[in-house]
């Protein structure tokens, strides 16, 4: 099942992005592509689908990932996953209303972060 | 001193005395006193206390004012005569207990009698001296002095007497309005202390608020640094129990992006703005440092050329990791064998807000057919990702002398975060 999973990994801290991207490829899923700005985020799920976004909050350039997020799926339905530094109770409040899979509080857990995944597509 | 009591205030706390300028009236009613003849009382209400008096008889001020039974009956006269002014420009003339005529109008100020112009100890007719007499003899006056100083009231007709009144009810109501005029000045200057007072206490509120969050956040960037040597010196304890050169080289290379980290934080902690830091004092110690970590005993000379540029801690923490890798790659590929050279780093800011930098050495430079998307190791990735994604930028390599590495990224990025 993993491996016919795509997913958009959004994180503005190159390290970061590269720990996700090779621990989620370990764990046998496709990476679409790494990106460091909402506004890039949003190009990437509309050129190239994936099953499901990985996105941090806070990102660099003019939109948060809660913005792009918000925006991506007012024109798709593609899952959402948010990581963030900050476990800010306002930050949460405006991530629900996107109905994001998960909020998850760096630093990631990627055994959770799969079974996140994973629940999404069990069904 | 005159004791003005709560009923004597206009709202409250103004007297008359705070609303119009009594040395001023008592100028005027000197002057209006000396054109006509005819006294002026100025009087709080309903105290009846005197505050001006002007051209007073010898009659009222050392005879009947003198006495306590003709004092008692003039005050009760006072009362009866100004206890009555109820309307703006109202006037009122009676005689007086003691047998002259007194004249008087309201001061109303926000609809508050709050005192009284008046004139008097004057006569319309020509006195009784039988009753002047008798009056000297009841209080017991020297008769000759007090028939004299009846002799000195002037006699007016009434007709002259409801002129003069006329005009001073005319001036009792340019009082009244200047008082009243002053009476709102007061109040909005009153309201706008009261603002300004406010304001001021909420902004030494806002102003130690913000000293004791800079003092916080001072704090913690502070015990990030200290943590971060912390773990700095763990790595370097535990790779010297290691005999493996490649460990101790891994320690090492994580104990410097540590360490470059650790000075951003220790920048930050020691800039005024706790925002952004300057990459020209950050890169001068951060580059002295690596020589420190990687050049023991090799005689590599520094150059740098650097501007006064601020930077936030977003666009720091990359570019000294940037520098970190490739320092790291100097001394481990162009002066591997301990020998001499040179290192240049050059950062420039264009007015397009784009930030430049050149960092080169005098080593062997690339490999031929040095492919940098054929690199397995994490350096070149790392530079990579740190300048294209984490950046934003763009970066290139090549050959020139030596390697030669140009890094273009804007620093526009992030807002400041404090």
């Amino acid at each position: 099942m993993n491996k016919t999973i795509s997913i958009l990994i959004v994180e503005d801290e190159a390290f970061s992005a590269m720990f996700l991207r090779d621990a989620l490829s370990c764990e046998g899923y496709q990476i679409c592509d790494t990106v460091a700005t909402g506004e890039g985020a949003i190009a990437i799920a509309e050129n190239k689908r994936p099953d499901i976004i990985l996105m941090d909050i806070r990102l660099a350039g003019e939109l948060d990932g809660i913005e792009a997020a918000s925006r991506i799926r007012q024109k798709n339905k593609i899952p959402i996953i948010f990581t963030t530094g900050h476990s800010d109770e306002k930050i949460a409040a405006r991530a629900r209303k996107v109905d994001p899979v998960a909020y998850l509080i760096k630093p990631i857990d990627i055994d959770e972060l799969s079974l996140k995944i994973n629940s999404v597509f069990s069904g | 001193m005159v004791v003005i009591d709560n009923e004597s205030l206009v709202d409250g706390k103004y007297a008359i005395g705070d609303l119009v300028d009594l040395v001023a009236l008592r100028d005027t009613f000197e002057k209006f006193t000396l054109a006509t003849g005819f006294t002026i009382g100025f009087l709080d209400h309903p105290g009846m206390n005197l505050l001006i008096t002007t051209g007073w008889r010898d009659i009222c001020t050392k005879f009947h004012r003198c006495c306590p039974v003709a004092l008692d009956i003039c005050a009760k006269s006072n009362f009866h005569l100004l206890d009555r002014l109820k309307t703006p420009g109202q006037l009122a003339i009676e005689a007086c207990g003691n047998g002259l005529v007194d004249c008087a109008t309201p001061i109303i100020i926000k609809g508050k009698h709050i005192a009284s112009l008046a004139t008097g100890q004057l006569l319309i007719e020509k006195p009784d001296h039988e009753r002047f007499r008798a009056q000297a003899g009841k209080y017991g006056f020297d008769e000759a002095e007090y028939m004299k100083a009846l002799e000195e009231i002037p006699i007016f007709s009434e007709e002259k007497v409801k002129s003069a009144t006329t005009f001073l009810g005319s001036l009792a109501n340019l009082i009244s309005e200047l008082g009243y005029t002053n009476l709102v000045k007061k109040d909005e200057t009153e309201r706008l202390e009261k603002e300004i007072a406010d304001r001021k206490r909420a902004e030494e509120m806002l102003n130690a608020s913000i000293k004791e969050k800079e003092t916080l956040l001072r704090e913690l960037y502070h015990r990030t640094k200290n943590n971060m040597q912390v773990i700095s010196s763990m790595l370097g304890l535990r790779a010297s129990l290691d005999d493996s050169e490649r460990v101790k080289t891994v320690f090492t290379d994580m104990t410097a992006k540590i360490k470059a980290m650790s000075l951003v934080h220790q920048k930050l902690y020691q800039s005024k703005d706790l925002s952004s830091i300057n990459l020209k004092e950050f890169i001068g110690e951060l580059v002295r440092m690596f020589v420190q970590i990687y050049g023991k005993g090799t005689k590599i000379k520094l150059d740098e050329e650097i501007d006064n540029i601020g930077a936030l801690i977003d666009t720091a923490i990359p570019l000294g990791l940037i520098i970190s890798e490739l320092m790291a790659n100097s001394f481990k590929h162009a002066f591997a064998d301990g020998r001499a050279g040179k290192i240049f780093i050059n950062l420039k800011k264009s007015p397009d807000g784009v930030i430049h930098m050149r960092f080169s050495d005098n080593g062997p430079g690339l490999a031929e057919g040095f492919d940098t998307n054929a690199q397995k190791g994490m350096g070149l990735k790392s530079l990579v990702a740190l300048a294209e994604h984490q950046l934003q930028g763009n970066i290139d390599y090549k050959n020139d002398g030596g390697l030669v590495c140009t890094i273009r990224f804007s620093d526009n990025l992030y807002k400041p975060r404090v």
